[in-house]
């Protein structure tokens, strides 16, 4: 009897160092170690509280990260864009949807330096924890706010509290068990200090996917500035002043989508004849729709473009 | 009838997918622009095949949501705001998705279990 008691103890401890034990720090310490570039303290001053009601943890986030923005709204505003009320909380696709709805460039940010470079750059960050244990989570949406490296700190508002400080050792653990996952917010124009390519074109293409056509160009064009040779920003920019009517602008944004990637350019000179066409300049549309269907003579779009704008040259 | 929730979705999918087929234009390839969607996220031949499974995706998805209580207008939209490769990762599973909720203390709660546990035995 006695024998069983002591092995349940030591079963119990055990349970115990485990829980305490059962992530690494790895980034935290390597930033402690050496921060590189960021500068040891930093705080985004601005940002407005909302405190969150029962299970509003995700609209509560989402409002903060919008009216930081400039957007008056409020915690309420965003209940129906991000609350499901059959799993008591909000899911991630749905923070990003609403912020998108907004007009404003949700980019993901997946480590703990690119975390605090905007935050040094003066802009909040929307972060996703699991506060409970892997097995028996506690998903959990806050805002960061600002960090101080010396006091090994990260300052977030966080359910009902505001400016909370949380040891930045435990941020990452409780970070790191919800995937790593958190959200720049940023207006039109506006990109991560730090971000792929590939991540804010995807996330300037939903904005597209949205009608925020306007956003989505400020988008396009800060991407295809960072990035002059991205095929996809320019050609994004095209697409999306094509929607808006600018057809000059639909012009040159084709035209430096082609200059960037000349060999595969058929989906920017498909596109160009269509601008060119709604400019009323049809012998430079079906130059532009034969260029398309010599870049790949196997695309049956092109080649129906080419078509298209054939028969409209000829008609009367 | 009541049908289980995954035979009820296969349903759903194969239903959509017949309308989706009938929805596409037969023998006919349509002269336009070409979407930035497509550029970013897939390449010509995958293109239409990844189109398929995600306008499937959207149909389930949203009916989804609406049985968790969103309102069928909101679900749609919601659903309509997600690309293409958004939509097909929460089609994948959204009762197992994590749902933000509340800071709790379910820690807390369990390390105090766990400490009465030690002392009691």
């Amino acid at each position: 009897m006695i024998r069983w008691a002591t092995a349940a103890r030591f079963a119990a401890m055990g349970l115990v160092l485990g829980l305490a034990a059962c992530a690494g720090t790895g980034q935290t310490t390597q930033l402690l170690r050496d921060p590189g570039p960021l500068p040891r303290r930093a705080m985004v001053d601005d940002v407005p509280f909302f405190a969150q009601e029962r299970f509003y943890c995700g609209p509560a986030a989402t409002a903060m990260a919008l009216a930081w923005t400039g957007l008056p709204v409020t915690q309420d505003d965003l209940v129906p864009q991000v609350y499901t009320p059959g799993r008591e909380g909000t899911l991630q696709p749905d923070v990003i949807a609403a912020l998108r709805r907004n007009g404003r460039l949700a980019v993901q940010i997946e480590s703990l330096p690119d975390l605090l470079a905007e935050l040094a750059a003066g802009r909040p960050a929307l972060v996703f924890q699991n506060l409970g244990l892997s097995w028996v989570p506690q998903w959990h949406f806050a805002i960061a706010i600002g960090y101080d490296l010396h006091a090994r700190e990260l300052i977030l508002h966080s359910g009902t509290n505001e400016n909370y400080r949380q040891d930045l050792g435990t941020f990452e653990r409780t970070w790191e068990r919800g995937g790593y996952w958190a959200l720049a917010v940023l207006k039109a124009g506006q990109l991560p200090v730090r971000a792929d390519e590939i991540a804010v074109l995807r996330a300037a293409a939903g904005l597209e996917r949205v009608g925020q056509h306007e956003a989505a160009a400020g988008a396009y064009q800060a991407i295809g500035q960072r990035w002059p040779n991205s095929f996809a920003a320019h050609f994004g920019l095209g697409n999306t002043r094509y929607t808006l009517d600018d057809m000059e602008g639909a012009e040159a944004a084709f035209r430096r989508a082609i200059a960037a990637q000349p060999d595969a350019a058929g989906p920017a000179w498909n596109n160009l004849a269509y601008v060119l066409a709604a400019l009323d300049r049809p012998e430079e549309a079906v130059y532009a729709a034969r260029q398309a269907v010599a870049s790949d003579p196997d695309e049956a779009n092109y080649r129906a473009t080419l078509a298209e704008l054939e028969g409209r040259r000829t008609a009367p | 009838m009541i049908l289980p929730r995954r035979l009820r979705s296969a349903t759903a999918t194969v239903l959509a997918a017949a309308m989706f087929l009938a929805a596409m234009p037969v023998g006919h390839v349509r002269a336009e622009m070409v979407g930035t969607d497509r550029i970013i996220e897939h390449r010509n031949l995958e293109a239409r095949r990844a189109e398929i499974s995600a306008f499937l995706a959207r149909q389930d998805v949203r009916e989804r949501l609406a049985a968790l209580g969103v309102a069928p207008d909101e679900a749609q939209i919601r659903v309509d705001s997600l690309t293409d490769a958004e939509v097909l990762q929460l089609a994948q599973d959204i009762e197992d998705l994590p749902a933000g909720q509340d800071q709790g203390y379910t820690l807390v709660v369990i390390l105090l279990l766990v400490i009465i546990l030690v002392l009691l035995i």
